[in-house]
């Protein structure tokens, strides 16, 4: 049976690593067949008998045979058995005694890691079987997604974080890049692949006296854990099987945890997610109890964690490399603290280039096996070369994807053929149109004084001043459109004075605007009915309001001798009569007259409606008409009858006849008052 | 001794019922057919009690037991559990199990020594198995179903399991639980031992879609009539076990 290969970084062995040759970006190995799979393929699961099993037997266990009953009853509630059933259960392969041994060794560390480390965890599972079905499984899922992401992302990303070796035959190796120095990491030339293979053959001695050692932290949701660990062994003992702690006597005690501590604190909201800190920042302050003890926790969980790291102040020193695991609120816990032990721009720091999970002693253990575990495939070099080939087939789709391709097109080929004083021209145009805009935006705003300042400056609007006419492109304003014209389209009458007033706009300037809305019929009447379009037409023409109507006219009669106000033809303004004052005044005394004879005979009227109220005896007030119009509602209430007789429904005979009279009463009543009025 | 009897128009009487040597649970139901007809054959035998689990009528699928003890689920209520105590023996242990796989009935399979179970049940409940059933509980699989307790039906005599079973999966159960086993069918061909049959150490009660040959394979398999049970091996299981073995 195949051996279950496993190298570790620090020690790959040295026939394999004198054939490495390292692999370009563009030709990696993908698709890498999950290692641990291998082995176990062979011994394929189906039960058929491999020898005749007889009755003391197990056929799930790879028809391991038994001396009696007892051994038997033993063996199937021995833990190898019951992984095989949960696996074969779950489409998964039984695998032998042995390598059941092997994988629980292999796993021993992170099940009794996470026995001790979450005790708390929500999931008190404490079937070291299920554990270990469930790891299994997470380990093949892994590898296999891993196999097919990793490959893809170091496809479309060139900055992949696994750095790829090929050994001739059939083996390739993939390590984190992590685990370089960053110089190396950030180093974008050809070489660098030769770079990594070198630093990989250094890598495999030196690490000092001691071993390398790494400090691996992370913290979330007010978890935190934190180990100093021995990842390769001490130098001058390579061979020996044992470290200086001779009771290890296993085969490779490549690593080993020196320190280690884990915190739990709580600080995280409850069904809100996010931390009290975040929310606490994001606005309101929450002062429930809840929210306090959460703000308690996460001071707690910073105090801890800057006094363990105190505390390992000197084994930090001595780190290789420092992984954090921590979002970017949390990394201020670790780093840019007043007497830090760890400085922010430490070339040590890394980040874990893939997912962890809840931060546990477990899960730092396996994050280290990740990290220090060689990645292993078996592809043939024609494989590879069919997978390079597939690969750089592929290559053109992705490409045109991060580009933003579509948008450049249709400008470039404009472009090349502007010549710089054609591109100063549009510069201009374009400039034109944003002082035209916001010319026009102060106007509609009236915000005449910005506008006389912005006017002031030499021709903001281009030649002619304030009679400019609107070049195109302008948003609101039609082309060929004066300032004036736009002011009495949106009925600005201050804009208007001003304009015709003050800043001397020229109101006979013809304008032509198919779109533009015909005047409004003029109620001075004088006006030869609705223009047909396409004739001269001037300011006045699109004014809509009587107001702006009148600032035109009382402009004609004061300022009479600035333009033809009045002309029609050619060179006229096309207002139809002056306004003076005095005949404002006039106009303005004749409604006052017709006002006041209203209002006396409104007064005369009411008097004499006084005299016969008088008169008639004591009229009932308005009661019966108000209740007269209710049966009108009565429908439309559910079960309700046209009638107001329904009312009556339900009581008693005595109180029907009493409700009765009463109506009859006030009908009479209506009747009589009826009458009087007709008098 | 076997016999054939229906529940409202079904034949799965498993469902409706739980069979040991110490005593018989019956659903509640309108008539008094079913449960007299457990009563014109247990007698006073074994007390036949009327109940329901959690408000349901599925009692056999979610109880499990055997003479020492019975286990209901989580979803049992109080009344429903004082009910228990109150109508059974004394000797039998009643105990609530708070299981995610509830139904009690098709992941446990047991006689009054040992127990199979669902290899996913909890550590917690297999413990609570063996302490209250008093059996050695053993995590398997019937012909690669996990719901062991619908696909087999053993008693201290005998067991007859999924027709699919392999001979070797019945060697080594027929080993590992220490009584012959059968692989047969129920019901007219229904590969759900536990729906359509209970049964203890001296009568079993079938559906009624139940054949003649299907009775006669589970009087033998369970030794209900002086059989041995080299009977079914040498005269029917040329009839009924070949084609599925």
């Amino acid at each position: 049976m195949a051996r279950y290969e496993q190298y570790h970084v620090f020690s790959i062995p040295q026939p394999l690593l004198d054939t490495l040759v390292p692999r370009s970006i563009g030709n990696l190995p993908a698709a890498a067949p999950p290692v641990l799979e291998e082995p176990s393929r062979p011994s394929s699961p189906s039960p058929a008998p491999l020898a005749p099993a007889g009755a003391r037997a197990c056929n799930i266990c790879l028809g391991a045979t038994f001396a009696d009953v007892d051994e038997q009853r033993t063996h199937f509630r021995s833990d190898w058995h019951r992984y095989n059933v949960k696996m074969r259960v779950s489409g998964g392969n039984a695998v032998s005694e042995v390598q059941f041994a092997q994988l629980a060794d292999g796993l021993e560390d992170s099940l009794s890691g996470s026995a001790s480390s979450s005790d708390d965890n929500d999931e008190s599972d404490d079937d070291a079987v299920s554990t270990l079905v469930r790891k299994t499984k997470r380990l093949h899922t892994i590898r296999e997604d891993g196999d097919g992401d990793d490959e893809t992302s170091t496809r479309s990303v060139p900055n992949a974080p696994l750095a790829w070796f090929h050994s001739p035959p059939a083996t390739q190796l993939g390590i984190y890049k992590v685990l370089f120095p960053s110089d190396l990491i950030s180093y974008r030339g050809e070489d660098a692949g030769q770079r990594y293979l070198q630093e990989l053959k250094d890598m495999q001695s030196g690490g000092g006296e001691e071993g390398r050692k790494w400090a691996l932290f992370m913290t979330a949701g007010g978890h935190f854990a934190g180990a100093v660990i021995r990842v390769s062994r001490p130098e001058g003992e390579e061979d020996s099987g044992t470290t200086k702690k001779g009771k290890q006597k296993k085969p490779k005690p490549d690593t080993e945890v020196l320190l280690h501590k884990t915190f739990h604190r709580y600080t995280t909201r409850r069904k809100q997610g996010g931390s009290q800190g975040l929310n606490d920042s994001s606005g309101r302050k929450a002062i429930s109890a809840g929210a306090q003890l959460r703000r308690y926790g996460e001071q707690a969980l910073r105090d801890d964690i800057r006094n363990l790291l105190t505390d390992w102040a000197d084994e930090l020193h001595d780190c290789e490399r420092i992984f954090i695991r921590a979002s970017v609120s949390n990394r201020r816990i670790f780093l840019d603290y007043e007497g830090a032990i760890l400085e922010k721009g430490d070339d040590r720091l890394r980040t874990f280039p893939f997912p962890t999970r809840r931060p546990t002693q477990s899960e730092l253990l396996r994050c280290l096996q990740e990290l220090t575990r060689v990645k292993i495939s078996h592809l043939t070099e024609d494989a590879l070369r069919e997978q390079d080939d597939a690969y750089l087939a592929s290559l053109p789709k992705p490409k045109p994807a991060p580009a933003p391709a579509p948008a450049q097109p249709p400008r470039r080929p404009e472009k090349p053929k502007l010549t710089a004083e054609e591109a100063a021209q549009l510069d201009a145009q374009r400039a034109l149109a944003e002082r035209w805009a916001r010319a026009l935006e102060m106007v509609a705003k009236g915000r005449l004084d910005a506008l006389r300042a912005f006017l002031a400056r030499g021709d903001p609007l281009g030649p002619g001043g304030v009679d400019a006419r609107a070049p195109e492109g302008v948003e609101d304003a039609a082309p060929g459109e004066t300032l004036l014209v736009y002011a009495v389209r949106r009925g600005a009458e201050d804009a208007v004075r001003w304009l015709l007033e003050d800043a001397r706009a020229d109101p006979t300037l013809a304008v032509q605007r198919a779109d533009a809305p015909a005047p409004a019929a003029d109620d001075e009447g004088d006006e030869d009915g609705a223009p047909v379009p396409g004739t001269r037409r001037t300011a006045y023409d699109y004014a809509r309001t009587r107001g702006v109507r009148n600032v035109f006219r009382r402009c004609a009669a004061e300022h009479a001798e600035w333009w033809d106000w009045l002309g029609a033809g050619e060179g006229g303004a096309r207002v139809p009569s002056a306004l003076s004052r005095a005949m404002e005044e006039e106009r303005e005394g004749k409604k006052k007259v017709r006002r006041r004879g209203l209002k006396d005979k409104i007064r005369e009227r009411e008097a004499a409606q006084k005299e016969r109220e008088a008169e008639l005896p004591a009229a009932e007030p308005p009661k019966p008409e108000v209740r007269r119009r209710e049966p009108a509602e009565g429908p439309r209430k559910l079960g309700g009858a046209a009638g107001a007789g329904e009312s009556v429904m339900g009581l008693t005979p005595e109180m029907r006849a009493k409700v009765e009279r009463e109506r009859r009463a006030r009908a009479a009543e209506a009747r009589m008052k009826a009458l009087g009025g007709g008098r | 001794m076997a016999t054939r009897i229906q529940f409202e128009n079904s034949s799965d009487i498993g469902v409706f019922s739980k069979l040991t040597n110490s005593y018989c649970l019956t659903a509640i139901q309108g008539s008094t057919n079913f449960y007299s007809a457990f009563e014109s054959e247990l007698g006073d035998v074994v007390p036949i009690v009327h109940t329901s689990i959690g408000g349901t009528r599925i009692i056999g699928r979610l109880t499990a037991g055997n003479r020492h003890g019975l286990l209901v689920p989580s979803t049992t209520t109080d009344q429903e559990l004082q009910h228990l105590r109150n109508s059974l023996p004394d000797t039998v242990a009643i105990q609530r199990v708070e299981e995610r796989l509830s139904a009690l009935g098709n992941v446990i399979a047991c006689n009054d020594y040992v127990a199979l179970v669902h290899p996913d049940v909890d550590r917690e409940t297999e413990e609570i198995i063996a302490d209250v059933l008093k059996v050695e509980v053993f995590r398997q699989t019937i012909a690669d179903n996990v719901l062991v307790g619908s696909y087999c039906a053993i008693t201290n005599q005998g067991g007859l399991v999924h027709p699919k079973t392999s001979v070797q999966d019945q060697d080594e159960l027929s080993s590992l639980l220490q009584v012959p086993l059968v692989a047969g069918t129920v019901n007219r061909g229904s590969d759900v031992i536990g729906a359509g049959l209970v049964v203890n150490d001296w009568c079993a009660f079938t559906g009624l879609d139940t054949t003649a040959t299907e009775i006669s394979v589970i009087e033998a398999a369970f030794k209900l009539q002086g059989q041995s049970s080299t009977a079914v091996i040498g005269e029917m299981r040329d009839s009924l076990i070949d084609s599925w073995a």
